[in-house]
């Protein structure tokens, strides 16, 4: 089970790219209104990919580890970018308690992948620094996503709520709970759905690339069982994170929800 | 909303504050727990000016009882359980006596097995009622504590909280039950 996946060739590609008939005709069919922005994610896909394929290469070629880590932090802080800007929360309020709880859930469970599981003499190795801080990178920040919407619309929607809990002698912490336990499994539970149905409902984009790759299935289902688990300890850590370093800077000292957190 | 306001409060004093809809009623008990910050002047209690350190032991000596509590959902007894689970409530009242408190605010006690959600408003209103009273604290901020209530048990209420010397109440209400014939200081925030 060495042989890699077969290349494809331009005209494979042009098949592959056929398939997009489906999804428009059924929006042109049923009046969506997805065809546009159909065809605007298929090109950004197609030169992100093309970017991806461009960096990796070079990434690969000169697996600098100082080039590694700097290039992990450039995705990391792109991460943390768009998990404030689709949380539609602050960016100078908010920004830096993302980016530290990205930056501490992925180089964490990275580090620790490559070091405890993988048992890498290069910690910094490109194959697996980049690539499966990516996949766990990805991951995060839907859950970062999720939990921080949660929890500060809900905050938000409920702050009555919250603020019988603390004015009756809660302490911050004590009236954030209920919202932090909601949040916090809202954003769970998609990883926990994946892991409990993974290899019946679905095969998992990491197994199916080392099978396509040339690895025996045994060798890609044990790289695809450590990878949930630290996935999902990725996704725990940074939304636990996020929300606590977040909290800290939109509540007031008297524990008063800021407006101005919001964008809108 | 409030210019040229002052007001002392002792222990043991019942004040009422009575206006019209906007008048300030409810920013006045808010600017006592340290929900906001007044643009001028101070807030002291027990001689002490308002600081989130000042604000989390006003906080946890008061019971406050909230215009209309939006509960999370859940079982009652649960909810009124998990209430004293927070830190400085004290001990959770024991199953008699969270019944005794809601039998006088006449509510039955198998209300204790349903799910708040499923409750009237006026029956939600009043296990916010419940836990202030189970909460027993020396001060009690109640904004507009009969709301949703019918009329006996308007005084009902009213009776329960002014009746007790020890306790200080300061009341946002603009329900006559808690003013006329009663032996309170009245605040006309109107005026």
């Amino acid at each position: 089970m060495n042989e890699g996946a077969p290349d494809l060739s331009a005209w494979s590609l042009v098949a592959g790219f056929l398939l997009l008939a489906v999804p428009i005709a059924f929006s042109v069919a049923f009046r969506l209104g997805l065809v546009k922005e159909t065809i605007v994610a298929a090109i950004r896909m197609v030169l992100q990919l093309a970017f991806a394929g461009v960096y990796l290469t070079w990434l690969f070629k000169w697996d600098h580890p100082a080039l590694n880590f700097g290039w992990l932090c450039v995705m990391m802080t792109v991460a943390a970018l768009t998990t404030v800007q689709k949380s539609q929360l602050n960016l100078r309020q908010i920004l830096l308690p993302v980016v530290v709880s990205t930056f501490v859930a992925t180089i964490g469970v990275v580090l620790y992948f490559n070091c405890f599981i993988v048992r890498l003499e290069n910690l910094m190795a490109a194959r697996y620094l980049v690539v499966i801080g990516g996949m766990v990178l990805g991951n995060s920040l839907s859950g970062n996503i999720v939990a921080l919407t949660q929890y500060y619309e809900s905050l938000r929607d409920h702050e009555g709520r919250y603020l019988f809990r603390l004015g009756n002698g809660a302490t911050t912490f004590e009236a954030l709970r209920p919202f932090i336990c909601e949040a916090t499994t809202r954003a769970l539970k998609p990883t926990l759905a994946g892991m409990a149905t993974i290899g019946i409902v679905s095969l998992p984009g990491m197994m199916t690339g080392q099978m396509l790759g040339g690895s025996s299935p045994v060798v890609a289902i044990k790289y695809q069982i450590a990878i949930m688990v630290a996935i999902l300890a990725t996704v725990t850590l940074g939304v636990g994170l996020a929300l606590w370093l977040s909290s800290r800077r939109a509540f007031s000292r008297y524990g008063i929800l800021r407006r101005e957190i919001f964008t809108d | 909303m409030l210019e040229e306001f002052s007001l002392l409060i002792r222990e043991g004093e019942k004040v009422v504050l009575r206006g019209s809809s906007g008048s300030g009623k409810s920013s006045l008990l808010k600017l006592l727990l340290g929900f906001v910050e007044p643009d001028q002047g101070e807030v002291r209690y027990r001689g002490e000016k308002m600081s989130p350190e000042v604000a989390r032991e006003v906080r946890r000596s008061v019971a406050y009882v909230s215009q209309a509590v939006d509960w999370e959902p859940g079982n009652v007894d649960e909810t009124i359980r998990e209430f004293f689970s927070i830190g400085a409530t004290g001990e959770v009242p024991s199953a008699s006596s969270i019944r005794e408190v809601l039998e006088r605010l006449r509510l039955s006690p198998e209300v204790l097995d349903q799910r708040i959600q499923d409750l009237s408003g006026g029956e939600r209103h009043r296990i916010g009622v419940a836990i202030g009273l189970l909460l027993e604290r020396p001060v009690f901020l109640l904004d507009e504590p009969t709301a949703a209530l019918d009329a006996s048990l308007k005084e009902a209420v009213a009776d329960r909280f002014l009746n007790r010397d020890d306790w200080t109440v300061i009341a946002a209400a603009h329900d006559p039950v808690w003013f006329e014939e009663r032996e309170v200081t009245i605040i006309d925030l109107d005026s």
